[in-house]
């Protein structure tokens, strides 16, 4: 019995770390590059003289903090809206009842199927005949609008919440905006985490909606990293390699740590919301 | 005391109405209005200079879809990417979420590591991707070198479908979260039993986890679905002229949206893009509906997997376990 286990353990391990060896293969060699040397060929291990330097190289020649000044407002103006929009959104389907509810939340959630395209082309097209280009208009006016997926979330979630605390506060002479703000508010913590965490991911990495509806000097980091090319200053020919890695690596940090800091909050605000489809 | 309940009420419907307003003004002014009305131009020849003197060209915009090569082969070629893709991605995340579902030491880390590709940025994977797999310079070529394999060209017109299927596969794991939450609500009683029956490992996967998991199964092929019409940033990345939006990935990866995009962007055909985003849209909703349709015959929604629903159902599961252990 005791064999069976361990031979189990050693199976599980060995099938985990190979897969997790290919997962990191991609991610190591663009580390292990982007510290090479500029005009050393490509390597696949340490390189003998480490350039760390390439990582100040490639925000220098660029303009780098025009494009992330853009990165920061997009994703300030989408995170705002994305958490509080959804939140109150959530909240009246969740906890109110109104006719024709029913009606809006069956709208809501069948916009969740359309596909992106459908509506963000046409409204390209729109905004470029009214000449409302090169601005965040759009931002503000998408994010007013709410996300099926996360009212959902705040939804699902909310519902787990007691009634009777609501109830309670009501009694004592509570608003609505009150109840809220004041009793829903701290318990939907984890889903406002997980909201803030997929929008940030979602703001700071897209590159389509910036392109369509800004002019070239207010592109956000994503959209600009993709027409970055570093080349030699005399001859436009030669890629600098490590330093597109290294741009590539930067712009992937704050990524990284927004989910890091928000991978806790994942489990209660994902699932306890009931993504189950 | 009636007068006064039926205020609250209306109250409570005057508020919620108040709360849902953006929502519904957005619905018409960014959705539905941008949305009919490209519908509409989509049966003109605008082409954005002639707004004042459009014509109704009628089904003119529709027919050239179809009778334009390159819109026919983008179609294909997104439909066999997604043929796939969708299967790739739903066998990898639910494979990965099942070694996952696991209380190993270090569990947690290979979640990080699996999951890890799905939040990066597709601009920065796919930079790094395209740099990867450089015909000279790229890393890949280097490893094929040290086992003796010539050197591929990977972004060339022959392998570059291949190269983009291992980029997504790669990037696949995104289901992983789904189906994680849902393995961990099937209840452990479930598995008891069957083992006290005799069922084997793989019995046990067929007859309760993938049963159990098929909500799950569904939700993210309909997902899948969705994202494999609409595939388009992928190839852009590993264009051999990659660097722009618009760039013109080889034929394998000429996907439609990229067609699409060279229309609206490049040439300013308004009209005709339109209509061939409304032929997408049509199709991708079409593709939706058969999936809902055939739900009911392998989607069992009576075991809902979720973790609340299973914890109220788990006496019940509990007390039916022993009802079927006893009688056999």
């Amino acid at each position: 019995m005791l064999r069976k286990k361990s031979f189990e353990s050693l199976l599980w391990y060995s099938t985990a770390v190979v897969l997790a060896i290919i997962f990191l293969v991609p991610l190591y060699f663009t580390f292990i590059n982007a510290l090479n040397g500029l005009a050393s060929t490509p390597v696949l291990t340490l390189p003998k003289k480490l350039h760390p330097e390439n990582f100040v190289e490639a925000i220098i020649r660029i303009p780098f903090w025009r494009y992330l000044k853009s990165s920061v407002i997009i994703v300030s103006i989408s995170v705002f809206f994305a958490v509080w929009i959804n939140f109150i959104l959530g909240y009246a389907f969740a906890r109110m009842n109104a006719p024709g509810k029913d009606i809006w939340f069956s709208i809501l959630i069948s916009l969740m199927m359309v596909p992106a395209f459908a509506t963000s082309i046409p409204t390209y097209v729109l905004f470029s005949k009214m000449q409302i280009t090169d601005s965040y208009l759009i931002w503000i006016l998408n994010g007013i609008g709410g996300s099926p997926f996360y009212t959902f979330l705040f939804r699902q979630f909310m519902q787990t919440i007691p009634k009777e605390l609501e109830e309670a506060a009501r009694i004592d002479g509570s608003t609505t905006v009150g109840i809220m703000f004041r009793i829903i508010l701290p318990l939907t913590i984890p889903v406002v985490a997980v909201v803030f965490m997929f929008e940030f991911l979602n703001s700071w990495g897209d590159f389509v909606q910036p392109f369509m509806f800004l002019n070239e000097e207010r592109w956000p980091l994503s959209t600009a990293l993709m027409g970055v090319r570093y080349t030699l200053p005399n001859n436009a020919s030669v890629v600098l390699v490590p330093l597109q890695l290294a741009a590539s690596l930067l712009f992937m940090i704050p990524s990284v740590i927004v989910y890091f800091a928000g991978q806790k909050y994942i489990k209660e605000g994902m699932i306890t919301s009931g993504l189950k489809g | 005391m009636t007068k006064s309940r039926f205020n609250f009420r209306t109250k409570e419907a005057i508020t919620f109405y108040i709360l849902i307003s953006p929502f519904i003004v957005m619905l018409f002014l960014m959705k539905l209005f941008p949305f009919i009305w490209g519908v509409i131009m989509s049966f003109t020849n605008y082409t954005g200079f002639n707004y004042d003197n459009l014509k109704n060209i009628g089904f003119d915009n529709y027919e050239r879809v179809v009778t334009d090569n390159f819109a026919i082969q983008s179609l294909q070629a997104t439909a066999v990417i997604g043929l796939i893709t969708v299967p790739m991605g739903l066998l990898l995340s639910f494979g990965l979420a099942l070694l996952l579902n696991s209380n190993k030491k270090g569990v947690g880390l290979f979640r990080t590591i699996y999951y890890f590709p799905s939040i990066i940025p597709v601009v920065a994977t796919g930079l790094m991707w395209r740099i990867l797999f450089n015909n000279d310079g790229g890393a890949f070529n280097e490893l094929l070198g040290l086992f003796g394999i010539a050197p591929v060209n990977w972004l060339g017109m022959e392998w570059c479908r291949r190269a983009l299927i291992i980029f997504m596969a790669w990037s696949a794991g995104g289901g992983i979260l789904t189906y994680l939450a849902a393995l961990k609500g099937v209840s452990n009683d479930l598995y008891e039993s069957a083992s006290i029956d005799g069922a084997n490992g793989l019995q046990k996967l067929l007859k309760i986890t993938i049963p159990i998991l098929t909500p799950v199964i569904f939700f993210n092929l309909v997902n899948g679905l969705i994202a494999a019409w609409q595939l388009f940033a992928e190839p852009i990345f590993l264009a051999a002229n990659a660097g722009s939006l618009l760039a013109v990935p080889y034929e394998p990866n000429y996907v439609y949206l990229v067609h699409v995009y060279q229309q609206i962007f490049v040439n300013q055909r308004f009209g005709y893009g339109l209509s061939m985003i409304w032929l997408l849209f049509i199709f991708s909703i079409v593709c939706t509906r058969l999936v809902f349709y055939t739900s009911k015959f392998w989607v069992f929604y009576e075991n809902e997997t979720g973790s609340e629903r299973v914890k109220k159902n788990k006496k019940k599961t509990a007390a039916r376990q022993k009802e079927v252990s006893s009688v056999a």
